[in-house]
């Protein structure tokens, strides 16, 4: 983490072996919801959800975007990070594992930087998509 | 599936609305709190020593940029709730759309946000879809720009908020 990544070492299609981290626990959610500030009761309360069509309350989708980010940034350094994008694609619930796995997508060169975009992917235990992530770093 | 936008909302595309300080700078209390929450042990946001040696302090992670900007749920003399990207809530209110979900998020970085900055933003409303068909229900897509600055006025940030407001069902 902060290391300086050896431009030479980044192979288009590779990536860091992958992170998992979990089970997630309610407990876990509502950690993140007081760092983050948002008590959007979706979260949370078991009513509230089920009045909104869920179930159970969902995750956070900023916790999982949250570890995606440090996945990436412990491997390429949050200081070079020029762009992060990401997608919800399928919910998670307490009780999920979630894995972070990433690969490099493009080496270049633009304005004088060497640059590099990664293509990160967040998926449950069952294999289901829950964050599509894609981020642009400077290499120094 | 053709019902029109309303004026209104038409007249609130490319706006710069909402101009907002946070209610606190940037501290580290919420960055340790936020980085403990994703097992984010990065020494740029937690070792003072390591972060000037590379960054010149340390700063924040990249995630947090919105955080600074939700406000506390309860404040002295508050009679009304404040709520974070106030731009979704009146397109959910004006266009009769009472569930939503955000399915983008992009976030562009221009400079680093550090402990002790000073913050302030504005939204922009960039689009909003005709209605559509959704695996939700029926409802609109829109896109909400959120742009940030610190103190000297240096854009550090741009957040780029893609909701989809909808009913259930097909109603």
């Amino acid at each position: 983490m902060t290391s300086a990544i050896a431009w030479e070492s980044l192979v288009e299609g590779q990536g860091p072996e992958p992170w998992t981290v979990g089970p997630i626990t309610l407990t876990d959610v509502v950690r993140y919801q007081g760092a983050s500030g948002d008590f959007n009761p979706i979260h949370h309360d078991v009513d509230f959800a089920q009045a909104s069509g869920f179930t159970r309350p969902l995750v956070v989708g900023m916790y999982q975007a949250g570890v995606l980010n440090t996945y990436a940034t412990n491997w390429l350094g949050p200081e070079n990070v020029r762009r992060t994008k990401v997608r919800w694609k399928t919910p998670l619930f307490p009780g999920d594992l979630i894995t972070c796995s990433g690969k490099v997508a493009r080496k270049y060169e633009a304005n004088g930087e060497r640059c590099v975009d990664v293509e990160l992917v967040c998926t449950n235990q069952a294999g289901a998509v829950a964050v599509e992530g894609a981020m642009s770093f400077v290499v120094p | 599936m053709s019902e029109p936008l309303p004026d209104e909302v038409k007249g609130w595309i490319d706006q710069v609305r909402y101009e907002e300080e946070p209610e606190f700078e940037v501290e580290k209390g919420y960055v340790y709190s936020s980085c403990s929450s994703t097992q984010n042990g990065n020494p740029l946001f937690w070792d003072e020593a390591v972060a000037r040696e590379i960054t010149g302090g340390l700063m924040t992670p990249p995630t947090m940029m919105s955080v600074w900007f939700r406000p506390h749920h309860w404040a002295p003399g508050r009679t009304k709730q404040r709520l974070p990207l106030q731009i979704h809530f009146d397109l959910k209110e004006r266009l009769e759309l009472p569930e939503a979900v955000m399915t983008d998020n992009e976030v562009i970085f221009y400079a680093p946000i550090r402990p002790g900055d000073h913050l302030r933003a504005h939204q922009v409303l960039r689009s909003v879809s005709d209605l559509k068909q959704t695996k939700l229900g029926l409802g609109r897509f829109w896109v909400i720009d959120v742009e940030y600055f610190n103190q000297d006025g240096t854009m550090v940030g741009k957040e780029i908020y893609t909701g989809l407001g909808y009913r259930r069902g097909n109603r």
